[in-house]
């Protein structure tokens, strides 16, 4: 089982170092960040709201993180 | 209310040790080109943060407090662009590298044809979109300090405002003057001024989340306790807190707008592309300044809650009122100064840039028209400055007649817009190649003119300065013309109309016209020249052929080249300025040039020119120089042609094969890259499966040392078991008989005593004295079977202390055999079948008493089943049969006998200590054990195989012996 995992992290860690990956990513974020002013009728759930963007926003850095580690570490290599 | 002195005191301190530490940081670097102070990616992520301005210091709160979330796209957008930084920005930078590019209009201006034209429209956009920004700076800095200074009251506010206005324009003049237009050459970076800016950068967090900190834990229960304020202090219709009319493309537009922004603006590309040292700190940048932008948002909506709920008017000035109204006069100036630092980094930088495109894009393309360009380009510095206070003073009249209208975000967004319209023009340059001169002209025209019309336009016309019925009835009072009304599209807010117009005509121009017009010759050559760039194609050496004659005076080009040194640099300079060129085109120390050389040094020249003036002009001034005259030109040309002609290529042809070769060596780069990836992907797979074998390896040890270690535990049990059971039986006999005698002494004595002995007495006498006996007797057998065992333990503990030595191991099996068979036949009167085939072996180097016991135990156990067989049957006739043999240094000793064997059930355990089949007056059960222990410390082996009525075979192999040739062998 952990080797699957393995296997599949390295996957995923090849698609990341694509350039086209970060189209989606940003994509992807840009429907993230829109979605509550689609689907959330205004001040029904203002603090989940601004918490829901907040950690999106967040997870997004943490991916940019890893990306950028694994860009120098993929350069190094 | 904190003393004016004190205020004014605190900025000059302020400035002063900003100023102190910029002059230290461009000392050093100066002394040390190497430095990792300011060329390192974590300064490169803090100074573009920049882009935080007192907007944002301010006016995000503000904009919360009226808007709710919208706020959020401004540093939402930039988090999104910045995510494609890796694709663009590194390009940029690599161009800006290779072509000395000064600013974004020279940017445009250098890949569209290096057009004059686009430079001037470009140079105008900026600056009509800088004034509102850099008036959004001032505006907070006036408002802040009337508010903190106490003068709010006062009669003579608006003295006061315009004196600190004016007060701050030449303050700001002259700190942007001392950090950032000393040097003529603007592409020459500015550490000092960068690393202040990282400085700024950080003190303004550190105040935002000190605010953030006073207000959510100081004044309340915490974070989430404000954010559960939320219902209760604005409106349930309050804005962008979820879905709501027309609130999905506001999102959208401010969101496009400040993702265009990040890079787009004057200021931010300086930060991000001109002043940047490595492609590699984009990649740090990617994930820092999102982080930057996400901490200094935090606390944004739970201030505009509090100031909310606190009733308080201004909404920009939320971040400074409220320590202000509790009276925390230290945070109070600390916010003071952060806002201030917000402000005065944004307007050095973005009026540097100003300075620098107006300069280079308006002032020297007008004055290289004049007869004595000399008597204006001697002075571009000063002119440079003069460019900067006005762009300061004009952005402080736009505050004036503008500014108090219009809240800080609006201001803001004015510039946005304006930055937006070169998005299509960049972005067209790096990923479609049909983009051309025409198209971008007028694609960045109409774009400005419908920005300018929609949205600077009404600012004017709000503020009163122009008349009012334009918004309501358009231009010439046509409805069409509305300026936030164009062509009657209504229903949305003022800044996605002029975003989606201006985008409109700016893509649709720039793309239409690009399909209909092709490029000229100069364009398609900057523009393939960008693509190898682009795609990090290496530059081809040049290889010098030996047709292209070396005929061109140097002499004369070099004084071409100096006559336009000298308008731009002093006398001083030229000498090493001309140096440097001459050197970089290898030509220096040259008398006569070849026509390449001289094609060479124009385009090191040119590019060395458009760092100083932008590509446009320099482009301009050296095809006016003369450098390459028109014999010359016609001369290059023929050259080009003469080596075509030579391979027989037609330029279809040639064409037809470079973009041949140019996809091939794509998909070579691309295959390239899939393979990289696969062997990271492999080589992870097995650094992990190496890992996971070490892991196994480790495992597998540590278990065969625990099962050794329980073997030993079982064994020492087994031992201590054995030795317990064969001691205890003889201490028993031992026992019990000396009780036996102890009770019959007593009976004797009780007799003896009585003195008559009567017939019975005597006869009890005698059977006591018999029962003495046996259990004398007893006690000394067991006794003596004790003492046997305890002999053959120390025999088997002492087997590897035994001295060794060559002994003849054929005699010692012969001599233990013979042992047996005599103590045999003295018992038995039987005949023995032996076959005895042992060859000669020589000397064996071992312990021969040790081995002589091991081997009597084999024979032992032989005649002792032979003993058996007789008693059973008397015609039984044993037979043994013994083989010695040798084979590449290993012995072999066969001993088989004709006995009862052993049990299959028993075989394996006949050489565990203290196990024997024999009554146990007759055996230990250590023979065995002693024979196997011996024949192991000998490097040998020992098996056993018997099958029941048949007989029994021992197979001794002594591995790898130590044999010396004996006389016998010899003979």
């Amino acid at each position: 089982m952990y080797k699957e995992i393995k296997q599949i992290k390295n996957i995923i860690d090849v698609l990341l170092l694509k350039d086209e990956f970060l189209y989606l990513l940003s994509v992807f974020y840009f429907l993230l960040f829109s979605w509550p002013f689609v689907a959330i009728e205004n001040m029904e759930y203002p603090v989940a709201i601004v918490v829901y963007l907040f950690f999106t926003w967040f997870s997004c850095i943490v991916i940019l993180f890893y990306i950028s580690r694994l860009r120098k570490k993929f350069k190094k290599n | 209310m904190i003393n004016v002195q004190t205020v004014i005191f605190s900025v000059l301190l302020y400035i002063g040790g900003m100023f102190l530490i910029a002059f230290i940081v461009d000392k050093k670097v100066a002394e040390n080109k190497k430095s990792k102070l300011v060329n390192n990616p974590l300064i490169y992520s803090l100074s573009l943060a920049v882009y935080c301005t007192s907007w944002t210091f301010y006016g995000s709160v503000g904009k919360a407090s009226s808007s709710g979330l919208l706020f959020l796209t401004i540093y939402l957008g930039p988090t999104l662009m910045v995510t494609l930084w890796w694709v663009f920005a590194k390009k940029l930078i690599r161009v800006k590298e290779k072509y000395h590019v000064t600013s974004i209009v020279d940017y445009i201006s250098g890949r569209y044809d290096k057009s004059e034209r686009i430079a001037f429209i470009g140079a105008v956009v900026v600056l009509l979109s800088t004034i509102p920004y850099i008036a959004l700076q001032l505006k907070a800095l006036v408002s802040t300090f009337i508010i903190i200074t106490g003068f709010e009251d006062k009669p003579n506010l608006s003295e006061v405002k315009f004196l600190v206005a004016w007060g701050t324009v030449a303050l700001m003049g002259l700190f942007t003057i001392l950090f950032g237009i000393r040097k003529l050459d603007p592409t020459e970076r500015h550490p000092g001024m960068i690393f202040v800016l990282a400085i700024e950068c950080v003190f303004k967090l550190f105040v935002f989340l000190c605010v953030g900190i006073f207000v959510c834990f100081w004044l309340n229960d915490g974070f989430f306790e404000v954010l559960r304020k939320i219902p209760e202090v604005v409106p349930n219709e309050y804005s962008f807190m979820g879905h709501q009319d027309g609130g999905l493309i506001t999102w959208i537009s401010y969101t496009i707008l400040s993702a265009s922004a990040i890079i787009f603006l004057p200021r931010q590309f300086h930060v991000a592309i001109i002043e940047n040292y490595q492609e590699n700190h984009v990649s740090t940048a990617s994930w820092a300044l999102p982080s930057y932008l996400f901490l200094i948002n935090l606390f944004v909506i739970p201030i505009s809650i509090v100031g909310i709920s606190l009733g308080l008017s201004s909404t920009d000035q939320y971040v400074l009122t409220i320590p202000y109204l509790h009276g925390v006069e230290f945070l109070s100036l600390l916010t003071f100064l952060g806002g201030f630092a917000a402000a005065s980094g944004m307007i050095m930088i973005s009026t540097m840039t100003v300075a620098t495109i107006i300069t280079n894009h308006i002032y020297l393309p007008l004055v290289t028209r004049a007869t004595d360009q000399r008597l204006f380009t001697r002075f571009i510095l000063p002119v440079r400055w003069i460019c900067a206070i006005l762009t300061i003073s004009a952005s402080c009249i736009y505050m004036q007649v503008v500014g108090e209208k219009y809240a800080l975000v609006s201001m803001g967004m004015i510039s946005f817009t304006g930055a937006l319209q070169f998005m299509p023009l960049i972005l067209g340059s790096i990923f479609w190649k049909k983009g051309n001169k025409l198209g971008a002209m007028f694609g960045l025209l109409s774009g400005s003119l419908i920005w300018f019309y929609t949205l600077y336009f009404p600012t004017f016309i709000k503020s009163g300065y122009i008349q009012s019925d334009i918004l309501e009835e358009g231009l010439f009072g046509i409805t069409l013309l509305r300026p936030e009304s164009l062509l009657g599209l209504s229903g949305i807010d003022p800044l996605s109309h002029a975003v989606f117009w201006s985008m409109f005509f700016n893509i649709g121009a720039y793309v239409t016209i690009s399909s209909l017009f092709k490029r000229s010759q100069s364009e398609e050559q900057i523009v393939n020249e960008y693509l190898n760039l682009f795609e990090e194609r290496e530059d081809f050496q040049a290889i010098l052929p030996e047709t292209a004659e070396t005929n061109i005076l140097l002499i004369g080009k070099k004084k071409i080249i100096e006559e336009i040194l000298i308008r731009y640099y002093s006398e001083l300079e030229i000498e090493s300025e001309c140096t440097k060129i001459l050197d970089e085109a290898k030509v220096l120390n040259r008398e006569m040039v070849n026509i390449l050389e001289l094609s060479e040094l124009r385009a090191v020249f040119e590019n060395k020119l458009a760092g100083l003036l932008g590509a446009a002009v320099a482009h301009k001034v050296v095809g006016a120089s003369g450098l390459l005259n028109v014999t010359e030109r016609n001369n290059l040309y023929k050259y080009y042609s003469d080596t075509l002609a030579e391979y027989s290529i037609s330029p279809s042809e040639l064409h037809t094969r470079v973009n041949f070769y140019r996809e091939k060596e794509k998909l070579v780069s691309n295959q390239y890259q899939e393979l990289e990836g696969l062997v990271d992907l492999r080589t992870n797979e097995l650094i992990e499966r190496n890992i996971q074998l070490e892991k196994s390896i480790k495992k597998i040890n540590t278990m065969r040392e625990q099962l050794i270690e329980q073997e030993k535990q079982a064994s020492l049990g087994n031992l201590v078991a054995g030795v317990a059971h064969e001691i205890k039986n003889p201490l028993n006999f031992i026992n019990n008989g000396s009780k036996a005698i102890l009770f019959k002494i007593d009976e004797l004595s009780d007799i003896f005593l009585k003195g008559d002995f009567d017939q019975i007495d005597r006869l009890e006498i005698v059977d006591s004295f018999e029962d003495i006996a046996i259990s004398s007797e007893l006690i000394s057998r067991h006794g003596e079977r004790a003492s046997n065992i305890i002999s053959h333990m120390l025999l088997l503990s002492r087997e590897k202390g035994q001295t060794k030595e060559y002994f003849n191991l054929k005699e010692l099996i012969y001599k233990n055999y013979q042992l047996q068979l005599t103590t045999f036949k003295d018992k038995h009167s039987t005949h023995i079948n032996e076959i005895i085939r042992m060859d000669e072996i020589g000397d064996m180097f071992g312990c021969p008493s040790n081995l002589g016991r091991a081997i009597y135990a084999i024979f032992e156990n032989s005649f002792y089943e032979f003993s058996k067989c007789y008693e059973i049957d008397k015609e039984f006739i044993g037979e043994i049969e013994i083989s010695l043999s040798i084979s590449k240094g290993n012995i072999k000793l066969v001993i088989s006998d004709n006995g009862r064997g052993i049990p299959e059930n028993m075989l394996e355990r006949v050489w565990e200590p203290f196990f024997t089949t024999k009554p146990s007056s007759e055996g230990t059960g250590l023979g065995l054990s002693i024979t196997y222990e011996s024949i192991r410390i000998h490097n040998g082996t020992v098996k056993v195989s018997s099958s029941q009525e048949k007989g029994t075979e021992f197979t001794i192999v002594f591995n790898n012996c130590d044999i010396k040739q004996n006389d016998k062998v010899a003979s």
